[in-house]
């Protein structure tokens, strides 16, 4: 479902604030991308759920103050930048922007650009 | 070798997910007999010596005693579809021109120019005639020479002797292949059990509805191996083993000396045995369908339903069949389960990858690239059936070219499939680099002796070809 107002980004529904609470992670997929939501006391973060490093999934991962680190080789991330904290990966999360509407947790992961290949013809 | 004694293991099962041979039985269609089929070529152990895919002397050897010497899959049909077009085919330093030369006539000739060696064609191009972008050197569809400007300048060269050079070319299914060596025995002796096991699926009734083309730092071997095993998606893969049956995957090949195939059957919609014998059928089910709808946006996302007479598996084959069917305008009322939903790979030596089914309906090429032993091209197509009802023939999609530093999840189009590529396309370079390093004693690959024998096999045919 899209958000009330289509000209402020494509943010869409997830779970309910009620449903994540302080310290834990839910995976959820928005369009085509899977989305790990991590609640930090009252923050909740919002990013793509695969480790730059293997794109392997961070749900799971020890969180330390806002660091997670990726369950498979160790790679350190901060969620409210995305920016990595070690040397096994130069590259960043892929962050979303997170709100809370009357509740409900909605991320925005960017327009979903997929085409349906088996609705485009005939039938 | 003692080992050799040791009883083949033949895939790992758990309660919640039986063998594929298990699951046909409870196939709620009649089941292709070429599913049923079991493969003849024995598992065994075995090294193999990482210098090959490094070494610019094996890269060599390859191109002179595999690449010009073995039937090769270059192209579809329908990435030419009218009289005149024409498409390269690229393999390391080796170029053909395909060209189709009469309305289901195809000919494949050398991509290089007679008069000073300029490549002839470059990427999907058309016309009446092939023409020189140099000098303007011009041939006719059949080869033959047919203007040479300032012909005068060229009294010794005769028009018969100037025909083109051409390669022999065949098809089968809507695919194109080529051998360079005049030589060789037909394409049907090296297709093996292909038009058998592929009868029931009519390659040549599909389309191309995407194509990709990735580079990739890794050698054509190391990157073609990676996907002829399901043992690494445990690990690269994790997000799959709730709907996907990858250590109780099946692996066959056939040889019969003249013809080296394989294949894998890795089951969908059933947790993977890694996951225990109380591992949950319907999560399997429904990750199945979220899996298959994510290529599907809008598509409402199907729940499973422990009170339908069908099992979970069809559950998603008849889901699958009611929206192909309707998308398409096809029947597919009688096509089996494990075709709708299951992962199922042939391979035929050396290059040509086509999945049978529609469960993941892809077909591969591994080429390598140019004269570097360090990089290679995969491939990615996703055929679809052509529309029923008399609607006309979609187009074929064009080539995507996606770079050494891009990621397949650029294109959206693929879905899901977006980021198991990535998970796969990580692996690779890394793969090249760490094999270059090995200590000397210790520079070989070491083979599971089922679930990687695809790629044993592969390895022993590559040995006899360039021992011819
Ligand atoms: S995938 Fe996260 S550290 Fe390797
Ligand atoms: S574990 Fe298989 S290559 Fe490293
Ligand atoms: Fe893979």
């Amino acid at each position: 479902m899209p958000g009330s107002d289509p000209a402020d980004g494509d943010f869409v529904d997830t779970i309910a604030l009620a449903a994540l609470e302080a310290g834990a992670q839910h995976s959820v997929y928005v369009g085509m991308r899977r989305v790990l939501l991590c609640r930090v006391d009252t923050d909740v973060f919002a990013f793509r759920d695969a480790c730059p490093h293997a794109l392997q999934p961070l749900k799971g991962g020890a969180i330390t103050g806002t660091t997670i680190r990726c369950p498979k080789h160790g790679a350190c991330f901060d969620m409210k930048t995305g920016m990595p904290q070690n040397g096994i990966t130069k590259a960043s999360l892929e962050l979303y922007a997170v709100r809370i509407r009357d509740g409900i947790v909605q991320v925005d992961a960017g327009p979903d650009k997929r085409p349906n290949p088996y609705q485009q013809f005939g039938g | 070798m003692a080992g050799d004694e040791l009883k083949v293991v033949r895939g790992f099962s758990s309660k919640a997910s039986p063998l594929p041979q298990d699951l046909l039985k409870a196939d709620t269609r009649e089941v292709p007999a070429g599913l049923l089929a079991t493969g003849t070529y024995p598992s065994a152990d075995k090294t193999i010596a990482l210098n090959r895919y490094c070494s610019p002397e094996f890269a060599q050897l390859e191109k002179e005693k595999l690449w010009k010497k073995v039937w090769q899959f270059a192209c579809r049909e329908e990435d030419i579809p009218n009289v005149g077009d024409r498409i390269p085919y690229t393999v390391g330093d080796l170029s053909f021109m395909i060209v189709r030369s009469g309305p289901s006539s195809f000919r494949a000739f050398y991509n290089t120019c007679l008069h000073r060696g300029t490549r002839l064609c470059d990427g999907m191009s058309s016309g009446e005639s092939v023409r020189c972008p140099f000098h303007a050197w011009e041939w006719n569809l059949d080869g033959s020479l047919k203007n040479i400007p300032s012909r005068w300048d060229f009294p010794k060269v005769d028009s018969e002797k100037y025909r083109l050079p051409d390669v022999k070319c065949e098809t089968w299914g809507g695919f194109i292949f080529v051998n360079p060596d005049p030589d060789a025995a037909p394409l049907s002796k090296a297709l093996g059990v292909l038009p058998e096991h592929f009868a029931s699926f009519n390659p040549a009734e599909r389309f191309t509805a995407f194509h990709i083309r990735k580079k990739v730092r890794a050698n054509w071997k190391i990157t073609m191996e990676a996907f002829l095993e399901s043992y690494h998606v445990v690990e690269t893969h994790t997000e799959s083993l709730g709907f996907t049956g990858d250590a109780s995957t099946q692996y066959d090949v056939w040889d019969d000396g003249a013809s080296h195939i394989s294949r894998l059957i890795t089951p969908s919609a059933i947790p993977s045995p890694h996951l225990g014998d109380h591992a949950s059928v319907a999560d399997a089910v429904n990750q199945a369908f979220q899996a298959f709808a994510l290529a599907m946006p809008g598509v409402p996302v199907p729940q499973y339903d422990p009170a339908s007479r069908l099992n979970g598996r069809a559950q998603v084959a008849e889901w699958r069949r009611q929206m192909m069917g309707a998308g398409l305008g096809r029947d597919f009322s009688n096509v089996s389960d494990a075709t709708m939903i299951d992962s199922i790979q042939y391979y035929m030596f050396p290059n040509f990858c086509p999945w049978f089914g529609e469960g993941l309906p892809l077909v591969y090429q591994f080429l390598p690239h140019g004269d570097n032993p360090n990089e290679s091209i995969m491939s990615v197509r996703l055929t679809v059936p052509v529309p029923g009802g008399g609607a006309p023939r979609p187009p074929s999609a064009p080539i995507r070219e996606i770079d050494f530093d891009e990621r397949f999840d650029a294109v959206p189009e693929i879905g899901l499939l977006a980021i198991i590529f990535d998970q796969d396309m990580g692996n690779l370079p890394r793969v090249q680099a760490g094999l270059r390093g090995a200590e000397p004693g210790h520079a070989f690959a070491t083979l599971g002796r089922y679930q990687e024998q695809r790629i044993r096999h592969f390895h022993d045919v590559l040995d006899r070809t360039l021992e011819a």
